[in-house]
């Protein structure tokens, strides 16, 4: 699998906290990723640091398989865009302005392709309107546009839907997945809005205290979350072989406890276990939404 | 670099507050030259030079209020996550600066030119020390885009980049008038006799000004002198006069037109070294 970002062991500490505690990601192409965790927990160090804000303490990243300690580097920066915390804009100017700054900035030959870029964003109609007044949903598009110039591969975007207004969210939700879909931008996206992102994430990274705690894919997220009887016994492969033949559906997750995705006759499951001289220690029913999904995972730990 | 130079040139050029300052220093020269009257008719060089201190003050507010817009509205963000290093964007903000004060220091000449042009001024110095003097303007006029740049790009915000730029200009204002006065200190002082109605009618008696700073403490102090950016434009005011007929009425420094040029030079290339330095390892937001 092709990869567009890849870190490793990555660190940051700033004086005495530790932003950034051996963080191992990711980032595969063509999938948009969303990278969840809490206020404080890292995101936007990571962020700052694959944009070239920040130098890692230690550690190291992959850009396109280029080392951020590589000169190259820059040329990688030059297929990705990013709105970091906020949108990067100029507010004296109009959107059309912003974008042809940005345009320069990138050295691209010709204005061409402005005029689509805020259709694409919703802004093709705001005119002579100075940046400092347009809504912030307006100034989030606006941002994202700016990160659209120079036609990137990868986005990266810091909560880009802190802020907005349903209908904001919903329209910046359609941009991204449409961006994905037809452009096949790799999106790196970071939120702790759990149920905006289950809607559009393929790939989910989970970070606390600096540290990604699961990586995982979003179909192994909805395995995971999926409405089950969790089981605990003595012998996981007398259960496998009695749950076989009752032909109910399972996964083991580990030598004592197994996932029934069914309801089966707890009776005539016991009365079976026992007859193979398994115990049941506890039997209970599992509907894990993404939040106590994500509460069970991070959940418990201090906050530093 | 020359697309960063392209960019903030065409943001340079629809920029209020660089106007406003450039506007306002034109508007000063004009003032000086036309509404103020003198007992001696003035050279018009006292005028082309003698308002760089207020050039380069107002110039280094309106770059550190430009160069500061870059972090208040984040688009320093742009620059660097898209590729350009940071020493990139440094050289750029610096030659922008540099551009800026240059300019708005030929416009103020020419227009203290063209105003004494038209009450009837003339020059009184020769042709080649105007040039010569012009020139460690130009020089002195980097030294202070050096100073802004440094302290404006490693500052996270427009206004506290504004306010250090306001008081490192003060500081070195302050400083240099204290490093004048040293300087200005002659060597021996006269007691002079005067008549019932105070006419001087005679020398009494020369003595050692115990003030005087001599030798190396000299060379210390002429040298700081020469630093302070701030110090030398109120100097460049006078030194039209540093020629062969004038030059005991304010020479204060040994070789100037020497002096100047080359520690303004080494000046520009440390500070920017330093200011380099701070910025690449700097944790930007």
């Amino acid at each position: 699998m092709d990869y567009v970002l890849r870190t490793t062991n990555l660190c940051k500490h700033y004086k005495n906290f530790k932003a950034l505690n051996g963080l191992t990601m990711n980032v595969p192409k063509g999938s948009i990723y969303g990278f969840v965790g809490r206020n404080g927990a890292g995101k936007t160090t990571l962020i700052r640091l694959v944009c070239g804000l920040q130098l890692p303490t230690s550690g190291d990243f992959e850009l396109y398989g280029v080392k951020h300690s590589d000169k190259a580097i820059s040329k990688s920066r030059r297929r990705m865009g990013a709105v970091v915390e906020t949108p990067s804009i100029y507010l004296d100017m109009t959107a059309e302005d912003n974008l042809k700054q940005q345009y320069r900035i990138l050295g691209m030959p010709s204005f061409d392709g402005i005029s689509e870029l805020l259709k694409l964003v919703g802004l093709e109609n705001t005119g002579r309107k100075r940046a400092k007044n347009f809504s912030l949903g307006m100034r989030q598009r606006l941002g994202i546009a700016v990160a659209l110039c120079g036609n990137p591969d990868f986005l990266v975007l810091d909560e880009p839907i802190n802020g907005l207004d349903p209908q904001g969210i919903i329209e910046i939700r359609e941009l991204i997945l449409k961006l994905n879909r037809e452009q096949k931008i790799t999106v790196l996206i970071s939120s702790h809005i759990l149920d905006e992102l289950s809607r559009l994430a393929t790939h989910y990274g989970f970070i606390d205290s600096g540290r990604i705690v699961r990586e995982m894919s979003a179909e192994e997220l909805e395995a995971a979350c999926r409405k089950c009887m969790r089981i605990t016994v003595s012998n996981t492969a007398v259960l496998a072989s009695v749950l076989d033949e009752m032909k109910l559906e399972y996964s083991v997750i580990d030598d004592k406890t197994a996932d029934i995705y069914a309801n089966p006759n707890i009776t005539q499951l016991s009365l079976a276990l026992a007859k193979d001289g398994c115990e049941v220690l506890s039997l209970e029913k599992h509907d894990e939404s993404l939040e106590s999904f994500y509460i069970s995972l991070v959940g418990g730990e201090k906050h530093e | 670099m020359s697309n960063l130079l392209n960019a903030e040139f065409h943001r340079i050029i629809k920029n209020i507050s660089f106007w406003t300052g450039t506007v306002f220093s034109v508007l000063w020269v004009v003032y000086n030259v036309m509404c103020e009257d003198f007992e001696n008719s003035p050279g018009i060089e006292s005028f082309m030079f003698g308002n760089l201190f207020q050039i380069l003050v107002l110039t280094g507010l309106t770059s550190a209020l430009f160069i500061g817009e870059e972090y208040s509205c984040g688009a320093i963000r742009n620059k660097i996550s898209t590729g350009h290093t940071r020493s990139c964007v440094y050289l750029t903000e610096l030659s922008l600066c540099s551009g800026m004060m240059i300019f708005n220091t030929c416009i103020c000449m020419l227009t203290a030119l063209v105003c004494s042009v038209i009450r009837g001024y003339g020059f009184n110095t020769e042709r080649l020390v105007l040039i010569k003097v012009f020139v460690c303007c130009l020089f002195t006029s980097l030294v202070a885009a050096a100073v802004i740049v440094l302290f404006s790009l490693n500052l996270h915000t427009k206004v506290s980049g504004l306010i250090a730029a306001a008081l490192v200009m003060l500081m070195l204002t302050l400083m240099g008038n204290q490093l004048y006065q040293s300087l200005k200190q002659p060597e021996y002082r006269i007691n002079y006799l005067f008549d019932e109605n105070g006419q001087t009618i005679g020398e009494d008696s020369v003595y050692k000004n115990e003030y005087y700073i001599g030798d190396g403490k000299r060379i210390v102090t002429e040298m700081l002198y020469i630093l302070d950016p701030i110090a030398v434009s109120y100097y460049e005011g006078e030194m039209q006069y540093d020629d062969e007929i004038y030059c005991e009425r304010s020479k204060i420094v040994d070789k100037p037109f020497a002096k100047i040029p080359i520690c303004s030079l080494a000046e520009c290339v440390v500070l920017t070294g330093v200011g380099l330095f701070v910025f690449k390892r700097k944790d930007l937001k």
